[in-house]
């Protein structure tokens, strides 16, 4: 009798352990209830990512946040605004719930898209596009930011023939640029000459023509970071550009740029608030996924007007070096 | 009794048969899928270091390259610890909780990598360390641990030679003011970093046995900087005016730092400088003269086998199958001498 008993008691102890055990390794019996993670994709119109510590500090604070799964991603080559397309099309394809993408040419962009099916929404880094599907678009006004520079370059001497430097007015909002810089020189009488930049030395042979053969006093300004980062190098590199060039404006936020700034290579500068730009669409992503839809809005962005002063002007000290 | 004896034992044995079915099921489920897609981590210790942001774009590059040979489609997340262990410490729990297939890690203290190995070796995930070489007795810690640098034992022999075989042709090219001895200073690199201290010894220790006749002024630790490098060569030009004629720079950047110093000084008397790494700052250095010369470590083959070991691993293949790896761990890059 007493041995029966202990065999029942060791098969009973071998059964709860059987049990305990379903139940703490395996969900066959309890499905542990997972919080929820978005899978969210950023597709951006460069080909290293190194450029938007700034934009990513903002999307990683609200991933952490928001529980988003972040997938950062870059092009082949820079602006290659087919590849742009192919991989909204592969990453929701993929699983992403929402796509956020900075379009590297936005009409070229919003035509493709019109032809498409999206399964998840997007959200656009720029001005909002016609597709129903495209949900929010953040940005700043770049007819203002246009109009910021051109005022600023307008107020040095009118003797100086302004130069607007581009990697080609289809690219990111270098036309709006183009036209509120326009506009804010416009009742004024002086020379006013857009030059693409279609190769890498274009840059330097452009100031370099300020020297030779002809000797002209001219000022810069840059419709994208691009080229105000290659115009500054060049400036950099030589003082004699220097002295040709009255002043170089432009917009951008990189590293770099500040640092050409602060070194007064260049004269004065359009930037905006790049975290709260990152932090935003990552949260108007999610709410999107959440909502299944919802309002299409475009969200404007404040564009301020900076020189060498303002970099330590705490107010944008904190929205030029946002710390993590 | 015989009967309920025999009603638990049944139960006990279909107990663990449904547990056995359902691991089995979910190991099938997961062997069944071929991954089309990788998602690689790369944990920089400080992101603005020239070598390291070099790197980082042939990482970038080299995963692109990889994406369109293979059509697997590799996620690569960056982050930058900003020499803060703590703060890579989070970035890496961070990525193993989202899944990430591998890490590839440029650890920010060296000694401290055990912490981080534990943690990815719990959750399955290999790690490729770079450029700062965890010690040996974490790396032997699990065998899903490599390791992908430059020997710097070769980098500072080659440096010690681009200055020997001057030397040895003309030795006042060397000895600028002929008086049989080679002034020097020295830039050295973290203390903490096994590279520094290597780099040091085997540089100065092959131009000694080259017969170049060595005095050394001074010597100070500049971390890899330019600017630390920068303020340190100024205070050596006040201090020992005329006097040094070599400058032996653990980096290009230290290298380029004392170039900085003796531009802002206006110092236009010859000084023989040379460094190590070969970044395109430094060759560039070397193309207008102001560097003697530098070692080039190959940042494409660097990030090549570091991208190449992390994806194998991500698809659960032989990293050997991809590079040639010494001890079954250790991948060395090819690094040659760039002079004049």
């Amino acid at each position: 009798m007493e041995r029966r008993r202990h065999s029942i008691f060791l098969a009973c102890s071998a059964g709860v352990l059987v049990l305990l055990y379903l139940l703490s390794s395996t969900n066959l019996i309890l499905h542990e209830k997972k919080a929820e993670i978005y899978p969210i994709s950023v597709i951006v119109e460069d080909s290293s990512d190194e450029d938007y510590e700034k934009l990513r500090k903002g999307m990683d604070q609200a991933a952490e946040a928001l529980h988003v799964d972040l997938n950062f991603i870059t092009l082949y080559e820079p602006n290659d605004q087919k590849q742009q397309i192919q991989l909204i099309s592969r990453e929701i394809s993929d699983g992403a719930q929402a796509v956020i993408f900075s379009p590297a040419a936005p009409a070229e962009a919003a035509l493709s898209l019109d032809e498409m099916v999206l399964n998840s929404p997007l959200i656009v880094l720029g001005n909002l596009f016609p597709h129903s599907q495209v949900l929010c678009g953040i940005s700043i006004d770049y007819m203002e930011a246009g109009r910021l520079l051109g005022e600023a370059a307008g107020k040095l001497s009118e003797e100086y023939p302004i130069y607007l430097i581009t990697q080609g007015l289809d690219y990111g909002y270098a036309r709006e640029m183009n036209d509120g810089i326009r506009k804010a020189l416009g009742h004024r009488e002086r020379q006013v000459a857009l030059y693409p930049l279609n190769s890498e030395d274009d840059c330097r042979k452009l100031i370099e023509s300020t020297v030779y053969p002809h000797s002209q006093q001219v000022i810069l300004i840059a419709l994208d970071e691009k080229s105000l980062e290659e115009a500054a190098r060049v400036l950099e590199e030589s003082s004699v550009y220097g002295e040709q060039v009255m002043g170089l404006f432009g917009i951008g936020g990189t590293n770099r740029i500040l640092n050409y700034l602060d070194k007064g290579i260049i004269r004065g500068l359009v930037v905006h608030n790049w975290f709260d730009e990152g932090y935003l669409s990552v949260e108007k992503a999610v709410e999107a996924i959440q909502e299944g839809g919802g309002l299409r809005e475009q969200i404007t962005l404040e564009a301020c007007y900076i020189t060498k002063e303002d970099l330590r002007d705490p107010a944008y000290e904190k929205m030029l070096y946002p710390i993590d | 009794m015989k009967r309920i004896w025999k009603v638990l034992s049944a139960a006990l044995i279909l107990g663990l048969l449904a547990a056995g079915m359902g691991i089995w099921k979910q190991q099938k489920e997961q062997q069944g899928q071929e991954k089309t897609a990788i998602r690689l981590g790369i944990l920089l210790y400080r992101g603005d270091d020239t070598f390291i942001s070099n790197v980082r774009q042939a990482l970038e590059e080299q995963a692109k390259a990889y994406e369109q040979e293979t059509g697997i489609k590799v996620v690569l997340t960056i982050e930058d610890a900003k020499e803060s262990q703590n703060a890579q410490d989070s970035q890496a729990e961070r990525l193993i909780s989202l899944g990430y297939d591998a890490l590839c890690v440029n650890i920010v203290d060296r000694s401290t990598a055990s912490g981080m190995i534990s943690d990815a070796m719990s959750a399955g995930v290999p790690v490729v360390f770079f450029n700062r070489e965890p010690v040996e007795e974490d790396l032997n810690l699990w065998e899903k641990l490599y390791y992908v640098g430059a020997d710097a034992k070769e980098s500072a022999v080659l440096q010690g030679n681009i200055v020997a075989e001057d030397y040895q042709e003309d030795p006042l090219s060397i000895d600028l003011n002929g008086d049989g001895k080679v002034n020097y200073v020295l830039l050295e690199g973290e203390t903490s970093h096994q590279d520094s201290l290597i780099r040091t010894e085997w540089s100065i220790q092959t131009l000694m046995e080259a017969g170049v006749p060595l005095e050394k002024l001074t010597g100070g630790i500049g971390n890899w900087e330019r600017s630390q490098a920068s303020a340190l060569m100024e205070q050596w030009l006040e201090q020992f005016p005329g006097q040094i004629e070599l400058v032996i720079s653990n980096n290009d950047d230290m290298a380029l730092g004392a170039i900085d110093a003796m531009e802002r000084l206006g110092i236009l008397d010859k000084i023989n400088i040379v460094g190590i790494d070969g970044t395109p700052q430094g060759v560039q250095a070397l193309e207008r003269g102001k560097l003697l010369g530098t070692v080039q470590s190959d940042r494409t083959e660097y990030a090549h086998a570091i991208v190449h070991i992390a994806a194998a691993l991500a698809l659960g293949e032989d990293p050997a199958a991809a590079v040639e790896l010494e001890e079954g761990t250790y991948y060395w890059t090819h690094q040659k001498a760039l002079t004049r």
